[in-house]
């Protein structure tokens, strides 16, 4: 979680970007950090727009929900393993966010640095909603109705 | 954040606008061609506005033309997304007339008209803005991109909270997009006047999205909380806060095909193309009539509407959050969104974008 621990921190030190929070419509985040096994990500998925896509209300209905739409491949097909770790409530802001940290580990022989993240959460239902994907601070991409793969090649990274 | 006010203070914006377009938006009709848009006319304002400037506020009004500094309009205000380019708040009394000037050139009435009470709006939430937020009609900005000029192509960029104009001259395309204008509060009062800037917008697609609903196709699948091709906000760098929003999306992938786009243009009744083509044109008065020329002939060609399609959501009186329509051409992409209020939550308001899919920025931010 310091990914988020350092959001609120510089939240609580910009007072004025918190009307950023008053946005309407705001994105979900996916941060990635590439280990030598799995992939961890960290994900942000907005209250206000996950309750058009979700009935889910706890984290325990969050994590289902999760493991329906998160998930990633092999370029070539062959499905990584989804382990949803933990799903919370919190505040970034003004704005309420669930939280998730998910691991993804790919089948055996498959370069942990290489794959197809699969993330449809909140835009199969929220035509305007973005999921930014986000490593190393850099954002790769995002995901849009009616995207929801991205193709991620960190080896050189 | 700067917050002082403008040479031209609200008051004195509201009387102009008293004495010179009535001061009620209720009217709807903009002035024929007239010039307006010219880029021999739109030079020489910039050149007389760019004349009254200091060295330092010529470096501030002065970009680069690139993808990066293209991109940078919002539609948020600047305590969510600061903007670059010449704050009209810092200018004096002379440079803020030749500002409007350039306003007025390149503009047609009924753009020059929204520029001037869209800020009147921000000006009427100025009292409720309790957290630095910037709603201010001291707080829009100009920018020239590049060199203004007849032969190589440049950009003028007009815009603020709830506006952004991107005019683009000499372009591989005539550009006027991408083109975002929306208002809070949707109607308000200065002095004894009343304004209702959006009105003959609303109408158009209000109008338009219930005269289709009643089509099978016309409404689109899942829900909209805003426009779909509008700025994005993005996470902040080495786990710094999320930045406002800028066109970072651009270029887009549109919809293709003939699956959940609305219903199409030619299965429309003779009444209800009608409307469609009233709402294109509602969207296309706000920049002069020399840049739009040829991008009304191109959106209003009959094979153009032929394969245009309007796609709504929601209630079709706007009346919820949540209400959306959408023109869908070969070229044209039109969102009309409403949104809950932001200053004023138990109130709504609108968001609405014109794209062109072959000549945002002109067709030129690419590179």
């Amino acid at each position: 979680m310091r990914w988020l621990a350092a959001l609120a921190l510089a939240f609580a030190l910009v007072i004025a970007m918190d009307a950023a929070w008053a946005h309407h419509a705001p994105p979900s985040y996916v941060k990635l950090e590439f280990g030598a096994r799995h992939v961890d990500a960290e994900l942000l998925v907005p209250h206000s727009e996950l309750a058009y896509a979700s009935s889910a209300r706890d984290a325990q209905a969050l994590g289902a929900y999760l493991q329906e739409h998160v998930s990633a491949e092999t370029p070539d097909g062959r499905a990584w393993r989804v382990d949803i770790r933990s799903a919370r409530e919190t505040t970034v802001g003004e704005q309420r966010y669930y939280s998730a940290e998910v691991r993804l580990t790919p089948p055996r022989g498959a370069p942990v640095r290489e794959l197809v993240f699969i993330d449809d959460a909140v835009t199969h239902e929220v035509r305007n909603h973005r999921v930014l994907i986000v490593a190393k601070g850099e954002l790769l991409g995002e995901l849009q109705y009616p995207a929801k793969r991205f193709t991620i090649d960190r080896a050189a990274n | 954040m700067k917050t002082s006010q403008p040479a031209f203070t609200s008051l004195a914006l509201a009387a102009l606008l008293a004495c010179s377009v009535s001061g009620h938006a209720a009217s709807s009709a903009c002035p024929g061609p007239s010039g307006h848009g010219d880029a021999t006319k739109v030079v020489a304002s910039v050149e007389a506005f760019r004349t009254s400037l200091s060295p330092e506020q010529r470096r501030v009004f002065e970009k680069p033309l690139a993808r990066t500094t293209a991109i940078e309009w919002s539609n948020l205000p600047i305590g969510v997304q600061p903007r670059t380019g010449l704050r009209i708040g810092d200018l004096d009394a002379a440079q803020a007339k030749a500002a409007h000037a350039v306003v007025e050139a390149a503009m047609s009435a009924c753009g020059v008209k929204l520029f001037d009470e869209v800020r009147l709006a921000d000006d009427a939430l100025l009292p409720l803005d309790k957290r630095n937020i910037g709603w201010s009609s001291a707080n829009y900005y100009l920018s020239v991109l590049g060199t203004p000029g007849t032969k190589a192509v440049w950009m003028l960029q007009i815009g603020g909270h709830h506006l952004a104009y991107n005019l683009t001259f000499n372009g591989a395309l005539p550009g006027a997009t991408p083109l975002f204008f929306g208002m809070e509060p949707l109607v308000f009062k200065v002095k004894d006047a009343q304004y209702e800037p959006l009105r003959p917008q609303t109408l158009a697609m209000m109008n338009l999205s219930k005269a289709v609903a009643g089509h099978e196709k016309a409404t689109l699948s899942g829900t909209f909380t805003d426009v779909v091709k509008g700025v994005v906000t993005v996470p902040g760098t080495n786990g710094g806060p999320p930045r406002g929003g800028i066109d970072s999306g651009y270029p887009h992938n549109y919809p293709g095909g003939d699956t959940d786009r609305g219903v199409r243009y030619d299965a429309l009744k003779p009444a209800e193309q009608a409307l469609v083509r009233a709402a294109i044109e509602s969207y296309a008065s706000f920049p002069g009539e020399s840049i739009t020329r040829g991008l009304l002939a191109s959106y209003l060609a009959p094979q153009a509407l032929a394969a245009t399609y309007v796609g709504v959501s929601g209630v079709a009186d706007f009346s919820r959050r949540g209400s959306y329509v959408r023109i869908d051409g070969p070229r044209l992409w039109l969102e009309w969104i409403v949104q809950p209020a932001i200053a004023l939550p138990d109130e709504l308001h609108y968001h609405a974008l014109w794209r062109d899919k072959q000549a945002d920025y002109g067709g030129e931010a690419l590179k």
